[in-house]
């Protein structure tokens, strides 16, 4: 790690002013910032420490149910928490999915929002990947097995998240705060994909500017909701393939679903059609295996990671099968 | 002269044994648990340097040029060195000396080491590293073993010990024992197939660490993460040209190897030499990616059976072609070569038998001895074909394992003298345990069980260097307080072996357990041994130990005998006393007969010995992998597969080894588990590769993927007992064997469960989904709905 | 994109580092200038530039330590403070492992992860601090008892891991203790000896241990 400068602000105009000036990357719980840093694949000059803003740390649910979480909540708080257990068991799940107990005890719900991919090749210093200003994406002719099947090129990555597939489904936006100000943007437009924004970075945050909350509407109606993650070993992996969905079921039926996918491209991805397909019947296999279809099509896998299709399929029928039973 | 079978296999006094047998805690076992155990890299010495390592960022090159002169001058900097300093080759294997400390002239792998520095600080050593200015001329570099064996040039070692190198052969091994073809030609069934195993690799938990300092009087001192502190020895003083009496070399406390320390590395000799030049003490500690260039981890294998069996389920026959990948040194490569033929042949008879074994080199990280040497790679293969003679010639895959018993106190074809054998009390043992007869094909689709078979060594008669001196040797010191202090070369990587010296001690001279004192691998004090490696230890310094106290045992006796003037033969040591058996109220602490023997014979110290008889075949290479006793293991995995995702699950598997007698079944258990668990991961989730580049294609725990506890099912031990007649108390290894079977018994029940024969390892979910694919919709089929699915599995057979 | 020309890319690319280790071990690095920190009472925003000496909270005890804004806690445990504790064993460097698992306010992370200024004030508990004049933690003698140790340096973390799960869920199920440990690697393979031993332990806790 080359020596930095670490700057503790108190205020978030004082954290996106740091961050602003230029050589500077934010910390929170510091579980992938450390591991850039050790790595040599970030050299910044200062690290904004965002630990002592107040008001970013609180779970909170609003008499009408809307729940807000601070970019500073653990992944450990965030899982354990009853509330978002009881009403939001998608999100609970994918946060008790994450890395492994130590990492969610550190690890914060905005710094998981806000990784960085873990593809080998841009994790091995002396490629020249793409991602860290390279030419070319070595995952397209090289080891691809962990790689996007869906929305790749010119990079491969996957994006590792397991929070943002589960916040897509439940619709959820995030607060935003940089040095023109706060905003807010549905975590639908917040991830980009390589071939429409800038390579270099996986969302639309600017310089300067952090995820300071997640807002999540309350869900009317009767749902079920759930995370599923496929990954090679049950601790410490991403996903290879990972589902969230949130059904409304009325009278029996399916009346609204929502379903996204993570580990299979750079974005977490979430297909209308696919959605579309699960109308109808709360129990009905052909309509599971049709929205995996849709899920997956266009498809275009790499030399290793084909397995992912029918992988991701059969991970979309696993969470109905499980959601509706 | 070495003592080798004189002690028998019984307890020394009377018939029961009073500490061997028992689950007793583990010496250091306390100080592990408080955080006070001393490891390498808890060395910290008064002005100690801080050294780091150059390595290649090609596979293959040249090196045409290295400038230092930018980072000497560095403030901070003590000294650089490069392959000039160290230019003199050795090898752990005398007959191969191809490596050096540092590279000269060439690099061969990406991570090969270029340069070394010692700084002031890890900080200044590296930017001092950064410094060093290295021109390369790439070379081609062969990653594929076939292509490196059908290219001649560019050669990756022109020679070795002055001998031409046949392109890039490293070593072919070539041995038929009886007459194959005929014996295939009068099988009733042949079955040929390709088998593949990927590489592997020890990953242990501690990384390599070496820290040196010289003395005034020139004498240096390693502390070092060796598992041979022998060969750590005997290597310093011929690269560094030093006598070996100015060396000692010490083994701290060890954080794991599995045969990844078993080589002398180059941060041992880098140290050693930073230190002599710098005259102040110089530490280095590898980062968990230089522990994976490191490797010296399990060899990838090609390979070729062809197996030949009547219709009884009798093997006629077997024929092995192997390509072994070698990486980029010799390291154990020649014996690796002879092991991935010569330990087949148990426990099942074989009447005929031919291997021929190709080891080429290729640019990778180097491979070597990792847990079940050489071995576990023909094991997975021959039975996983094995188990398909039985589904062919519908015969129970237990039943055909018992058909074929070698049986005991008998000869392999290939020569191999076999004393106690129980593998077939193994094979009930996992039958009974895993319900075998109840459950076995009456499981739902997608779980199933299979069994494997296999043998190792304990220890071997051929020690790396030729030389008539003993194998293990013990030192024993008794005190006038009642301590007793056992010197001991056996290096203790964790799997107990001084705990296992310290319970023959108490159980030999009747002294309570703590009140024996183990002081082991350390070169000044201790008698040599030939270290942690070939799951020798128990075996051999287990009897040298015997030898040196039943020396002590006569003494003593002796002295209290006269003086209390009776018979010797009534006289015991037991639980810290010493008595008359026949008028027990005689008696006296341990202690005070140690005083006793002390007047009577001058001061009490022993020595013990072992070395192995001669045993082997009558040919070249025929002491190789010759053991004074084998261990067997049979296996029983269950499986649960899932059909949709492809990922196969262990919920249990049961184990039964065949140790000779537990010494402490605690720690034989331990091994056994361990040994399970770390072929199983092999099997379903590591690989050790490099990407097109050469380079490894994740040296990172992330991305070499060991399981967790959640990916842990059930391992259940089972020990038997087959008292040898050889060994320490009758008792044989148990630190490797238990980790053959687990790989192929998983493969067989993959197929139980699935209906697919997996012949290429890792079986990870690609594999499993492509192999189910390929079925011919089956698979598809049952992606849909395995609980359609579910009960199918018996009609489609 | 031919292999060729990515081989040639590859050449002309900054010579490999490789993964430098933790950094800065021992004395302050000459190459870095030592700036000590500055604060800016006005904006109240925190700057540390250099090495500067902080109190770390520590078994129960307070450790002044120098460190550097990037010197981790791990770092600063074996090299920074005196006595030097180096029960916490650095593996990996990266979060991968758990040998350096400590508690920080009761909960397992990994001390490699953290920066020692990022610490402060937090209290942090390491092997060192198990056991107390009385001997022991249940769950140090479990481990021990149960032989949930073989090379012993992954055990500092399990032992930490194990704690701070049963301290706060004594009662902690096989499946809860699996999950709770599913941070540590033990390479040796003893899991089943240690999933005994925090059983065990779990029961004296239980019965009015510690």
């Amino acid at each position: 790690m080359k020596s930095f400068e670490l700057v503790r602000p108190r205020t978030l105009d004082q954290a996106v002013t740091e961050l602003a000036a230029g050589g500077a990357m934010p910390l929170a719980g510091g579980q992938d910032l450390l591991g850039e840093l050790k790595e040599h694949l970030a050299d910044p000059e200062r690290v904004v420490d965002l630990k002592r803003l107040e008001g970013l740390d609180g779970i909170d649910v609003d008499g009408e149910g809307n729940l807000t979480v601070g970019a500073l909540v653990t992944l450990t708080a965030l899982e354990e928490d009853p509330r978002v257990r009881e009403r939001f068991p998608v999100l609970a799940e994918a946060a008790a999915s994450v890395g492994s107990v130590q990492i969610r005890n550190a690890g914060t719900v905005g710094g998981n929002l806000c990784q960085r991919p873990r593809c080998w090749y841009y994790r091995t210093e002396d490629t020249p990947c793409l991602k860290r200003g390279g030419t070319e994406c070595f995952s397209y002719a090289g080891k691809s097995k962990y790689n996007a099947i869906l929305g790749g090129g010119p990079s491969y990555i996957v994006h590792p998240s397991d929070v943002a597939p589960a916040l897509r489904v439940l619709d959820a936006e995030l607060e935003l705060r940089g040095p023109g100000g706060e905003r807010r943007v549905p975590v639908a437009d917040f991830f980009t994909l390589p071939s429409e924004g800038d390579v270099l970075k996986e969302n639309v945050l600017e310089p300067g500017e952090i995820v300071t909350r997640v807002r999540v509407p309350a869900l009317r109606g009767t749902w079920r909701s759930g995370y599923e993650k496929f990954r090679e070993r049950d601790s410490y992996d991403w996903a290879l393939a990972s589902v969230a969905a949130a059904l409304r079921v009325d009278a029996g039926r399916v009346v609204e679903a929502r379903l996204c996918m993570g580990g299979v491209a750079p974005i977490p991805w979430r297909v209308a059609k696919a959605e579309q397909a699960l109308l109808g019947p709360l129990r009905d296999e052909s309509a599971w295996t049709a929205a995996g279809r849709e899920m997956v099509r266009g498809a275009e896998p790499l030399e290793h990671n084909g397995y992912k299709v029918p992988l991701a399929r059969a991970m979309i029928v696993k969470t109905l099968r499980r959601l509706t039973t | 002269m070495a003592a080798r079978d004189n002690h028998g296999t019984g307890a020394p006094w009377d018939d029961a044994f009073r500490v061997v047998g028992q689950p007793l805690r583990k010496v250091d076992g306390l100080a592990k648990a408080t955080g006070q155990a001393l490891y390498a890299d808890d060395v910290q010495l008064p002005g100690m340097l801080h050294a780091k390592i150059l390595r290649s960022p090609h596979a293959h090159a040249r090196i045409v040029s290295i400038d230092a002169s930018a980072a000497l001058a560095l403030p901070g900097v003590h000294a650089v060195i490069t392959g000039a300093d160290l230019p003199i080759r050795y090898g752990v294997i005398p007959w191969t000396p191809d490596e050096n400390a540092l590279a000269v002239d060439k690099v061969r792998f990406v991570g090969d080491e270029v340069a070394a520095v010692a700084a002031v600080d890890e900080d200044t050593a590296n930017a001092a590293l950064d410094a060093i200015e290295v021109e390369y001329e790439p070379l081609h570099a062969f990653l594929d073993p076939r292509e490196a064996l059908a290219t001649p040039e560019p050669q990756i070692h022109a020679d070795i010990r002055g001998k031409p190198v046949r392109g890039n052969v490293s070593k072919h091994v070539e041995l038929e024992f009886g007459d194959v073809e005929a014996a295939l030609a009068g099988a009733d069934l042949v079955l040929e197939g390709e088998y593949s195993f990927h590489g592997s690799t020890h990953a242990p938990i501690e990384p390599h660490c070496a820290v040196a300092q010289v003395s005034a009087d020139g004498l240096l001192t390693l502390w070092s993460s060796t598992q041979i502190t022998h060969y750590v020895h005997r290597a310093l003083a011929q690269v560094l040209e030093l006598a070996p009496e100015r060396i000692r070399v010490i083994q701290p406390c060890l954080g794991g190897a599995f045969g990844g320390k078993s080589d002398p590395f180059a941060l041992e000799f880098c140290v050693a030499l930073l230190a002599q030049r710098t005259g102040r003490p110089v530490k280095m500690l590898w980062t968990r990616e230089e522990v994976f260039y490191a490797h010296r981890g399990r060899h990838p294998m090609q390979m070729q059976y062809r197996c030949g069996a009547k219709s009884n389920g009798r093997i006629t026959g077997v024929d092995a072609r192997i390509l072994i990948d070698g990486g980029s040194y010799s390291s154990f490569g020649l014996v690796t070569t002879y092991y991935s033929g010569q330990l087949l042949t148990g426990p099942y008879d074989f009447p005929s038998y031919r291997f021929d074994s190709t080891r080429v080199f290729t640019n990778k990280p180097p491979c070597g001895p990792k847990r079940g040497h050489g071995s576990v790679q023909p094991r997975f293969a021959f039975e996983v074909q094995f188990d398909e003679v039985a589904e062919r010639l519908g015969i129970d895959p237990i039943e055909i394992r018992r058909v074929n018993f070698q049986g005991d106190d008998t000869q392999t074809v290939n020569g191999q003298r076999i004393t106690s054998n129980g593998f077939l009390r193994c094979l009930d043992l996992v039958e009974e345990a895993s319900g075998w007869k109840q459950r076995r094909g009456q499981l739902p689709y997608g779980r199933g069980l299979g069994v494997a078979g296999s043998m190792y060594i304990s220890g071997t008669n051929y020690p790396v260097y030729p030389n008539d001196m003993p194998q293990a040797g013990i030192q024993l010191k008794l005190d006038r307080s009642g301590v007793v202090t056992v010197f001991t070369g056996g290096n203790d990587i964790g799997q107990g072996s001084n705990t296992v010296v310290r319970s023959i001690v108490a159980e030999e001279l009747g002294v309570a357990y703590d009140h024996v004192r183990v002081v082991a691998a350390d070169t000044d004090l201790c008698p040599v041994d030939l270290g942690a490696y070939s799951s020798r230890i128990t075996f051999m310094v287990g009897n040298a130990t015997i030898d040196a106290c039943r020396k002590l045992r006569h003494q003593i006796v002796t002295a209290l005998a006269e003086a209390w003037e009776v018979d010797p033969r009534r006289i015991r040591l037991m639980e810290g006393r010493a008595f008359d058996v026949e008028d027990p109220d005689r008696t006296v602490p341990t202690r005070e007969a140690f005083q006793v023997a002390e007047a009577r014979f001058d001061t009490l110290g022993s020595t013990g010995s072992y070395n192995t008889p001669q045993l082997g075949g009558d040919y070249r290479g025929g002491t190789i992998g010759a053991s004074p006793a084998y261990s067997f293991t049979a296996h029983v995995v269950e499986v649960d597969v899932d059909v949709e995702t492809g990922i196969v699950r262990v919920p249990a598997a049961w184990c039964a080894h065949d140790c000779g007698r537990a010494l402490n079944p605690t720690l034989v258990a331990g091994q056994i588990e361990g040994s399970t668990y770390m072929g199983l991961a092999e099997a379903l989730l590591e690989e050790h590769g490099v990407n097109r580049f050469g380079l490894h294609r994740g040296p990172s725990l992330l991305d070499y993927r060991m399981p967790t506890s959640l990916d842990v099912g059930d391992i259940h031990a089972m020990i038997v007992e087959s008292v040898d007649p050889e060994g320490p108390y009758g008792a044989k290894e148990a630190g490797e064997g238990p980790l053959h079977g687990s790989i192929p018994a998983l493969a067989n029940a993959i197929h139980d469960a699935i209906g697919v024969r997996l012949r290429h390892l890792p079986f990870t979910p690609g594999t499993v989904l492509r192999a189910l694919r390929d079925q011919g919709g089956k698979g598809e089929g049952a992606a849909v709905g395995s609980t359609a699915a579910a009960t199918s599995k018996r009609e489609a057979r | 994109m031919t292999e060729r020309r990515v081989e040639e890319e590859r050449r002309g690319f900054s010579r490999r580092a490789f993964l430098q280790g933790a950094g800065g071990v021992a004395a302050a690095s000459s190459l870095t200038e030592a700036v000590h920190a500055a604060q800016d009472p006005a904006s109240e925003v925190q700057r540390m530039r250099g090495p500067e000496e902080v109190e770390l909270r520590v078994n129960g005890g307070t450790l002044p330590a120098t460190v550097e804004p990037r010197t981790t806690l791990l770092d600063a445990l074996r090299h920074r403070v005196d006595p030097p504790l180096t029960g916490t064993k650095l593996v990996c460097g990266e979060g991968a492992c758990g040998a350096c698992t400590v508690l920080v306010d009761g909960r397992p992370m990994y001390a490699c992860m953290l920066l020692a200024a990022d610490v402060v004030g937090r209290e942090i508990r390491t092997v060192e601090g198990l056991a107390d004049g009385d001997g022991l933690s249940p769950v140090q003698e479990a481990f021990c008892e149960k032989d949930g140790l073989m090379c012993g340096f992954c055990t500092p973390g399990f032992l930490m891991s194990a704690t701070g799960l049963l301290e706060r869920k004594p009662d902690a199920d096989a499946e809860e203790v699996r999950r709770a440990l599913s941070g540590n690697f033990c390479r040796c393979g003893t899991q089943p000896h240690i999933f005994e031993a925090v059983a065990e332990a779990g029961r004296r806790l239980r019965e009015g241990g510690r």
